[in-house]
């Protein structure tokens, strides 16, 4: 396939998942532009990939001509900034999760895509990931019956993050929107929208540091009554539990798939209407491309872009997805400080 | 095997030796059959030596295969034997408070399975009669001597999981065979947030200590029409203690998930514990620490529940639960009731009895 789709990067940690396009011919995407905050890393970067243009200052990135399509992965305070620059040089965005962080901003850029009719993609990893399509796919087919109850963990012992991406330690992250947005993400993709959530938060102290809350419980009430929870736990030392997971309770079967970066995944599934109810498990293979073994998962979702791109579908989750999320995630945060529950913004 | 609290050791085998051993009796044999086993077990310092139950064969069977002396339909019967120093309570939930109060008037010790009563006006009654006629009640709350969760506990105590700022419990069950032999949970039916979160609830108290705040939703999961339609029997749960320490419960009766049937997770500042394997701050690689427990049924919990209230009563001292800590079990199901039949919004839980 021809490279007529020209992509720059913004943050090329993560952002260095997207380098592998450049080697994949069924691919339209080509990386002609990188930016980092560190000149001779992204040098470097850029003439092991051949990139023929790196700079630190990301508008040089977005005003070139041959770049059609902007990814974002810098930090997580960073995205507004850097989305809303791309946006007003007209390219299409493909941006790392958490979207934002607030909902004004959320609601800023819902309005901006609207108007300049771009494409625009949340890089949530998780809803590209074999064992959660599978699960979704098991769901859809109605093999799990009526959902009655749905969980979504991610745990992540941030210690281990920190010496790579010293930011989330310094800034610090908010993980209330960098982590929970993961299994929220997949929720509600699973479920439908979230009507209402309760939260409770703490910190463990693990990182003495980083002074904000960094392990969350939440409840949430779907739209169409569904009942569900999220685990995040990151100021935590990490539990010998797999790194992300969903739960599926139905009326025909139960189902939990799980993901752990560089180890692959599994489905342990139940049937009713097995005799004896054996446990079904599938193992799903690590995948080890690119930062976190993430580098799989980016050239699907970015398959899926290329398609709606070309055949001008809308993508998932888009702009509005990532708005709810960061709604749900602000809500929660909200329930922390008041102790109530707080109603779910949905509109946007 | 069934030493349950280190109750004992101060005592010499001598003095042991000496103890009076004290005669049981049971109502209710479905779940308190599991009790008839001590019968078998030369050194347990109590005997079986009644049963009440409405069914004659499983009286019967008691006499056959156990060797208990007295059997009896009629709870009155087996409270007035004087050589029956405990009585054990394993009847449906909303007979308990009355038994106990008719067994605590007639002198017995009683031991009586979860719930201990299903409102906070019930477990005032059993205080007051507590006081009054001055004998023991202990609330037979399994979980806590469930192998795998007296590890966990062992692990906070010894201090390897830090500070603890993360506790989960979660009940899974599906009750369609359990409503097969036991009609009277979906005839009555059975109130799951004092029925089943009791188990929940008295898990993470065993853990981490009181509950002081929690609120969820609620819902009824519909997958056995038996069960009367809008009472909840599903539950996600979030909790709060004092010390800021936060956890959660949930009870889906659904097709049995991939999961143990009781899932505890325990979250701590140097080492966090989910079933059944452990991870310790302090070691280099973060290894994960497996813990292969014997397979057992919950009737050795429940014989080493009545093992630490004999135990008790023999060496003069408190046993591991009493009729406060059935009242707080309670209170906190009154919280859960108050929460997700509203909006769910978090409820303090009492604690003043």
């Amino acid at each position: 396939m021809a490279k007529s789709i020209g992509v720059g990067v913004i943050g090329i940690g993560m952002g260095g998942t997207m380098l592998p396009l450049n080697l994949d011919e069924n691919s339209p995407f080509e990386v002609r532009s990188l930016c980092s905050g560190t000149a001779s890393k992204v040098e470097a970067v850029a003439r092991e990939w051949d990139i023929p243009h790196w700079t630190t200052n990301y508008r040089e990135t977005i005003s070139r001509p041959d770049i059609d399509v902007i990814g974002i992965y810098s930090p997580d305070h960073l995205h507004i900034e850097h989305v809303t620059a791309a946006l007003d040089a007209g390219k299409h965005i493909v941006c790392t999760k958490p979207m934002v962080t607030s909902v004004e901003d959320a609601d800023r850029l819902v309005k901006l895509v609207d108007e300049k009719g771009v494409k625009f993609l949340v890089g949530q990893t998780m809803r590209f990931e074999p064992e959660f399509t599978a699960a979704k796919s098991q769901l859809d087919r109605g093999l799990l019956g009526d959902l009655i109850l749905v969980e979504g963990h991610y745990v992540h012992d941030m210690r281990h993050v920190f010496p790579s991406t010293p930011w989330r330690r310094d800034v610090p992250q908010d993980l209330m929107y960098g982590g929970i947005s993961h299994p929220l993400d997949i929720m509600r993709w699973l479920v439908g929208d979230i009507e209402e959530v309760h939260a409770y938060g703490n910190r463990a102290g693990l990182t003495p540091e980083v002074k904000i809350k960094a392990n969350f419980i939440l409840n949430v009430k779907f739209v169409n009554g569904v009942m569900g929870r999220v685990l995040g736990m990151y100021d935590v030392v990490h539990p010998p539990m797999p790194m992300m997971g969903i739960g599926l309770w139905g009326s025909k079967g139960t189902l939990m798939a799980d993901y752990t970066d560089l180890k692959g995944g599994h489905i342990n599934v139940v049937y009713d209407d097995i005799e004896g109810q054996p446990v079904g498990t599938f193992d799903f293979p690590p995948e080890t491309l690119g930062a976190y073994g993430h580098g799989d998962t980016v050239l699907r979702y970015m398959a899926q872009f290329a398609d709606c791109l070309e055949h001008d579908r809308e993508p998932s989750p888009n702009v509005r997805d990532g708005a709810k999320s960061v709604s749900t995630c602000a809500a929660a945060a909200q329930s922390i400080e008041t102790g109530e529950v707080v109603k779910v913004r949905n509109e946007f | 095997m069934f030493r349950s609290e280190p109750v004992l050791d101060d005592r010499t085998e001598e003095a042991r030796l000496q103890m009076a051993e004290l005669g049981v009796g049971v109502v209710g044999l479905g779940m308190g059959r599991s009790l008839l086993a001590v019968n078998g077990m030369p050194d347990f310092p109590a005997t079986v030596r009644g049963v009440c139950d409405l069914v004659d064969d499983a009286t019967a069977a008691a006499k056959k295969e156990f060797g208990v002396e007295f059997t009896t339909n009629r709870i009155d019967a087996l409270l007035d034997r004087p050589d029956i120093d405990i009585v054990g309570i394993y009847t449906p939930d909303h007979l308990h408070k009355d038994q106990v109060i008719q067994a605590l008037e007639a002198g017995k010790h009683v031991l009586v399975t979860k719930p201990m009563s299903i409102n906070s006006q019930e477990s005032e009654e059993i205080i007051s009669a507590v006081k009054r006629t001055g004998k023991r009640v202990m609330p037979a709350q399994t979980q806590r001597y469930v192998q795998s969760h007296m590890a966990v506990r062992r692990f906070i105590d010894q201090g390897e999981f830090g500070d603890i700022y993360f506790v989960a419990a979660d009940y899974y069950q599906d009750l369609r065979p359990v409503y097969d032999h036991t009609p009277w949970r979906y005839q009555h039916p059975q109130d799951f947030i004092y029925g089943g979160l009791s188990h929940n609830i008295d898990t993470m108290r065993f853990l981490k200590g009181e509950i002081v705040e929690v609120g969820g939703y609620g819902m009824n999961s519909g997958l056995d029409p038996r069960y009367p339609e809008g009472i909840f029997e599903t539950f996600v749960l979030n909790t709060r203690f004092e010390d800021g320490t936060i956890g959660r419960i949930a009870m889906a009766p659904a097709v049995r998930p991939p999961l143990p049937n009781i899932y505890v997770q325990v979250f701590g500042t140097s080492g966090t514990f989910v079933p059944n394997q452990i991870v310790l701050d302090s070691f280099e690689g973060k290894p994960v620490i497996d813990f292969d427990f014997t397979s057992e049924n919950w009737s050795f919990a429940e014989i080493r529940v009545l093992r630490n209230f004999v135990d008790s009563i023999l060496a003069d001292k408190p046993q591991a639960l009493n009729e406060i800590d059935g009242a707080r079990i309670t209170a906190v199901g009154d919280a859960i009731t108050a929460s997700v039949t509203s909006d769910g919004s978090p409820r303090k839980v009492r604690l003043d009895f």
